[in-house]
């Protein structure tokens, strides 16, 4: 099977690069954080060369490879953080610091309800281990049912849901310890409306 | 929804509406990868939906987005650039002593005075424990091995003004501070990461843009800075990846996330088993790999 070449990487751009931005934007809250993730996430598609296109489904791995890439990048973001604070964190997961929901980026990203959305479940991702945080992105961001994220995962459908049920409990604790519990009620709010797909 | 919680039970509700088909399943039916019966289902699906066909616009709009912030040329040549580039190997900035200097430097100013029975243990450690209790021969058996020196690591716990070898196994507890002493046999790499039996990685010693750290070339060394163990409870693998290359710490995660997945639904997982080296390089490709485990039992404190 020749290399990747300009054509080829064409032809993936094309078929794959609008999900694979939007699933970064969706994850690292920042459209030029975005770009960037996205061109890294085809560079690991073209190391992998006859691996990557060899998959049944090319889509599922690079859904796979850009939550791992961007959930990397935010991990990394609170580690820098913590450096320049002189904050000595946690090494063994868990007990991070929560990252203060922020509304970032601009064009593209949806209704307000829906990067509220998006900017609670990012800050609320910061609560939990690596495992759990793929879990809920896969159900937040997208909208994938609990037997999809365990064949995406490699769990089982009930470890699946006990991820979900772990990181729902850290945020109802988390917020519900919130000083201003009204904030984190109205952006609660938008996990009833429709709207968090983006769709008015 | 006047309580909180009520609100908070929001979050009990199913995060997928009119039962829209997931965005992947969108995805894959636009990138062309179903079946014709998969297709005409889905798409009878997404006609059904009141929000359906504004998920496919939606997805036209990041298309229009994506090209307008970068364009199809300017994207393939910085992919392009990017794959040609090879992982910067950097050769080591300052020596053993400078690096413990900084890290006790960095340790007493951002703990302050009342460790100061710890850092008492860590200069112990580097004036006289250190060479007392580092004896050769000790350490565990590397895998993958081949034309080097046999590595070694070693596991030290903190406790007061004590420093202590571990064993393998060794129970632990919230708080045990830990140090890493490699000896590399010639490599010129480390990377040192942990997985537990939920699966969760955590990097322990990597460059802050995630690649091995450089380790110079002298026999033996004390990596920078303590380990704190956290709250939980249950069995992990500390893993040393020696090379002779810098390795990527998102390749290295990816294995480890690879293993997981080829257990699927242990809980826990077999940590005895765990061996990266067929994940992480399974042609042999990278000069020099060796892989190192330690294994930790956390308990909860009494």
């Amino acid at each position: 099977m020749p290399p990747f070449d300009a054509h080829s990487i064409g032809h993936l751009y094309e078929a794959h690069g609008p999900a694979v931005f939007r699933r970064c934007r969706d994850i690292l809250g920042d459209e030029q954080a975005a770009l960037d993730a996205t061109q890294d996430v085809f560079v690991k598609a073209m190391r992998h060369g006859e691996g990557f296109r060899g998959e049944a489904s090319p889509t599922t791995w690079l859904y796979r490879v850009s939550t791992n890439l961007c959930l990397n990048r935010l991990r990394d973001q609170r580690g820098r953080r913590a450096k320049l604070e002189g904050v000595r964190g946690d090494v063994g997961g868990g007990g991070a610091q929560a990252v203060k929901p922020g509304l970032t980026g601009s064009g593209g990203m949806g209704t307000a309800a829906a990067i509220e959305h998006r900017a609670l479940v990012r800050s609320l991702l910061a609560l939990v281990d690596d495992q759990t945080r793929q879990v809920a992105v896969y159900y937040y961001f997208d909208g994938m049912t609990h037997e999809e994220i365990a064949t995406m995962v490699g769990l089982s459908r009930p470890t699946v849901r006990k991820r979900l049920e772990h990181f729902k409990d850290r945020a109802r604790r988390h917020l519900g310890l919130s000083a201003d519990a009204s904030v984190g009620v109205a952006l609660l709010l938008a996990f009833a409306d429709p709207s968090i797909w983006g769709v008015s | 929804m006047n309580h909180p919680a009520d609100a908070l039970d929001l979050l009990t509700r199913p995060a997928h509406p009119d039962g829209l088909p997931s965005r992947l399943q969108i995805d894959r039916l636009e990138a062309g990868e179903l079946s014709p019966a998969e297709a005409r289902s889905l798409r009878a699906a997404i006609d059904a939906t009141p929000h359906g066909h504004t998920h496919l616009a939606q997805r036209r709009d990041d298309a229009a987005r994506l090209a307008a912030l970068l364009p199809k040329e300017a994207f393939i040549n910085a992919v392009m650039a990017r794959a040609t580039e090879a992982p910067e190997a950097k050769a080591p900035a300052y020596g053993l002593l400078t690096r413990l200097m900084e890290a006790l430097r960095r340790f007493v100013s951002t703990v302050g005075g009342p460790q100061l029975a710890a850092l008492g243990a860590m200069a112990a450690l580097l004036l006289i424990a250190l060479p007392r209790i580092i004896e050769p021969g000790r350490g565990l058996t590397p895998k993958g091995a081949h034309s080097h020196a046999a590595p070694t690591m070693e596991i030290l716990r903190l406790q007061g003004a004590e420093v202590k070898a571990m064993s393998s196994g060794t129970i632990a507890h919230r708080g045990d501070q830990l140090q890493v002493l490699i000896r590399p046999g010639g490599r010129a790499f480390v990377m040192v990461v942990n997985l537990d039996d939920r699966g969760v990685f955590t990097p322990y010693y990597a460059t802050d843009d995630g690649q091995s750290l450089p380790i110079g070339d002298g026999p033996q060394a004390l990596l920078p800075w303590a380990i704190d163990l956290d709250a939980f409870t249950g069995r992990e693998r500390i893993i040393a990846l020696l090379s002779d290359e810098a390795l990527i710490e998102e390749d290295v995660e990816a294995a480890a996330q690879e293993w997981v997945a080829d257990h699927h639904g242990a809980d826990p997982l077999p940590m005895e088993t765990l061996d990266l080296i067929p994940y992480l390089d399974p042609d042999g490709d990278i000069d020099g790999l060796t892989q190192l485990t330690f294994d930790v039992v956390k308990e909860a404190r009494p």
